[in-house]
């Protein structure tokens, strides 16, 4: 048998095509633009459908996408960004500032965390995409994008961090005081 | 950006702790512990909801996203229309394509044998035809060594003796078109190695009809043969020299029809005369096996044994005789194939001089256990000085201290 047969196809699209919003949208906020993001969702659908073979049944899909997903995505920065590609940042170490938090908006509005996600460099925005949109734990960050456990939790803190900033900074550009701020003046009101 | 101090160790410890926490990756225990501290303490407890506000948010935004109609159905055209090829198939097909790698690789190593077996037998079988177009050569068409008037029958017949006169009348009728001028037993200038030669002419040329004793040898089978003339005969065919030769095997012999009338024709002449000498050659060959038992019955007797010595001289002399005719046809051969295959003539004059060797017994002596082997030394000093001697004495299993002696 050199090809596959058409059972086989709708055997991979019953277990593929269910995580295909998830895949998308974590590729549409690491991508540059969103034709990008859907040449690489296709290929990496391509991709999964030429090597279904080595599935296991049973075992968890959604991460073995996400994975090939990472792998396509990783050759793509490396091969497009290498100029400008960021060196690994260590977690925050120093006492103060672990301290420093920036004040967080009282309305978050789609568009504005959306664009502060855009901000934050793509190192620390996958881990962030991958922790809390798409809830996979470190263990499976760690394996999907092949970094060391410690790495996929000082990226996750700096890149939440980070986010905060630049969420921050979007709100104050529209005016939106900063939640703490107005919960501490209610407060002293 | 606000900076906050905290003089308390235990805010400091716990803020370390909710990234993990909010990824529900902390322990039971140190869960329990950020809970009891977030209930006591304000400024954490709001930093948590921050977090987890800025978490949702997120979560919200990005999972709102959802993807464009057209790529869903891009996907599946694509992946309709993708051909995994070779080696995106199944386990199973992983399996064929390994199995289909080894067969190939078994393959070439047995078409690489067959190869050199082929190569192997086109030079056996070219140098047994060369020996056939040497003989013509250097006996008919050098030497001249037939009238321009054809001989009278009896005298062909007598040089022929009479173990090959009852052959003559087959290759004249055999031969209708050619009119055969002379027929002997010849004999290769510095060479004990003797044939059969009929010298015709017809069409326009001279022919050969050559048999040579094979004693025991043959030409190799399969796709070597030509034809299969009616009578069980098998045919091969060569153009060497400028000549073409069909030959053919005979029971005790080897037959070749040399010419340059042409391939085609030289072929048809050998699958019309073939069957009929391999009979003749078959009687003849009868007639003297019943002589030789006739004669072999008082040879028996210790006081013949100096006849009994001379008939086995001459199987000795038919034995050395081919050894050297194999020896003459591998250097005919290569002065023949010179500009054609340079490469591999070593390994066929080895194969064919060792071949030859064991065809005469040269090195098979202890094939023959009756022979008393009770005073080495004598025996090696005897083959030191009389080797030719000594190879006969081994073979009739003769007083041989008396011969040397002498």
């Amino acid at each position: 048998m050199f090809f596959h047969s058409k059972s086989g196809l709708e055997d991979f699209e019953a277990a593929a095509m269910p995580h295909l919003a998830d895949l998308h949208r974590t590729a549409k906020f690491l991508a540059r633009d969103p034709s990008e993001a859907e040449d690489l969702i296709q290929e990496v659908y391509l991709e999964a459908w030429k090597s279904f073979h080595r599935f296991k049944p049973g075992t968890n899909c959604r991460a073995w996408l996400f994975k090939i997903l990472f792998h396509r995505l990783h050759h793509l920065r490396r091969r497009l960004w290498k100029a400008s590609r960021l060196e690994p940042l260590e977690g925050p170490t120093d006492p103060d500032n672990i301290m420093a938090e920036p004040p967080v908006p009282q309305e978050i509005r789609d568009d504005d965390i959306l664009q502060a996600l855009a901000k934050v460099p793509p190192d620390f925005r996958e881990v962030v995409l991958m922790a809390d949109v798409e809830e996979f734990s470190y263990k499976e960050i760690a394996e999907t994008l092949k970094i060391p456990l410690g790495t996929v939790m000082s990226r996750l803190s700096r890149g939440r961090n980070l986010l905060r900033q630049e969420l921050a900074g979007v709100a104050g550009l529209y005016g939106i005081r900063p939640y703490d701020e107005r919960k501490r003046k209610g407060e002293s009101a | 950006m606000n900076v906050l101090n905290f003089d308390s160790k235990q805010c400091e410890r716990v803020r370390r702790q909710l990234d993990a926490y909010l990824s529900n990756e902390l322990l039971v225990e140190t869960t329990d512990e950020v809970l009891k501290h977030l209930e006591s303490c304000a400024a954490c407890s709001r930093e948590m909801e921050s977090r987890m506000r800025v978490r949702e948010a997120l979560h919200h935004a990005v999972a709102s996203q959802l993807p464009p109609e057209h790529l869903r159905e891009a996907i599946h055209e694509r992946l309709k229309r993708a051909q995994p090829g070779l080696l995106g198939g199944s386990r199973a097909t992983t399996w064929t394509l390994a199995l289909a790698a080894m067969a190939l690789v078994v393959i070439a190593v047995a078409g690489g044998a067959q190869w050199l077996r082929l190569r192997h037998g086109r030079q056996l079988v070219a140098s047994v035809l060369t020996l056939g177009v040497s003989d013509h050569v250097q006996c008919a068409i050098k030497g001249h060594n037939y009238p321009e008037v054809a001989n009278p029958p009896d005298q062909l017949r007598q040089k022929l003796g009479p173990e090959y006169a009852a052959l003559l009348p087959v290759v004249q009728e055999k031969l209708p078109d050619f009119q055969v001028l002379e027929a002997h037993l010849c004999h290769v200038p510095g060479s004990p190695r003797e044939y059969v030669h009929f010298i015709t002419r017809g069409h326009g040329t001279i022919l050969s009809v050559i048999l040579t004793k094979r004693e025991g040898e043959s030409l190799p089978a399969g796709r070597f043969l030509v034809a299969g003339a009616p009578g069980g005969v098998d045919l091969y065919k060569a153009h060497l020299g400028g000549m073409d030769v069909a030959g053919f095997e005979s029971t005790g012999y080897f037959g070749f029809v040399v010419s340059d009338l042409g391939q085609n024709q030289v072929l048809q002449i050998a699958a019309t005369l073939g069957p009929a000498l391999r009979s003749a050659l078959d009687e003849t060959a009868g007639l003297r096996r019943c002589e030789i038992i006739a004669k072999e019955i008082p040879t028996q007797r210790p006081q013949r044994h100096g006849e009994n010595a001379k008939r086995l001289e001459i199987n000795d002399i038919s034995c050395n005789l081919l050894t050297l005719s194999l020896c003459l046809c591998a250097s005919v051969f290569n002065s023949f194939t010179a500009s054609e295959e340079s490469e591999g003539r070593a390994p066929l004059l080895s194969s064919t001089f060792l071949r030859a060797a064991r065809v005469s017994r040269i090195a098979d002596i202890p094939a023959y256990p009756y022979i008393a082997f009770n005073d080495l030394p004598k025996l090696r000093a005897l083959q030191k000085q009389f080797p030719d001697l000594y190879r006969r004495q081994m073979r009739e299993g003769a007083e041989w201290s008396d011969e040397a002696g002498a």
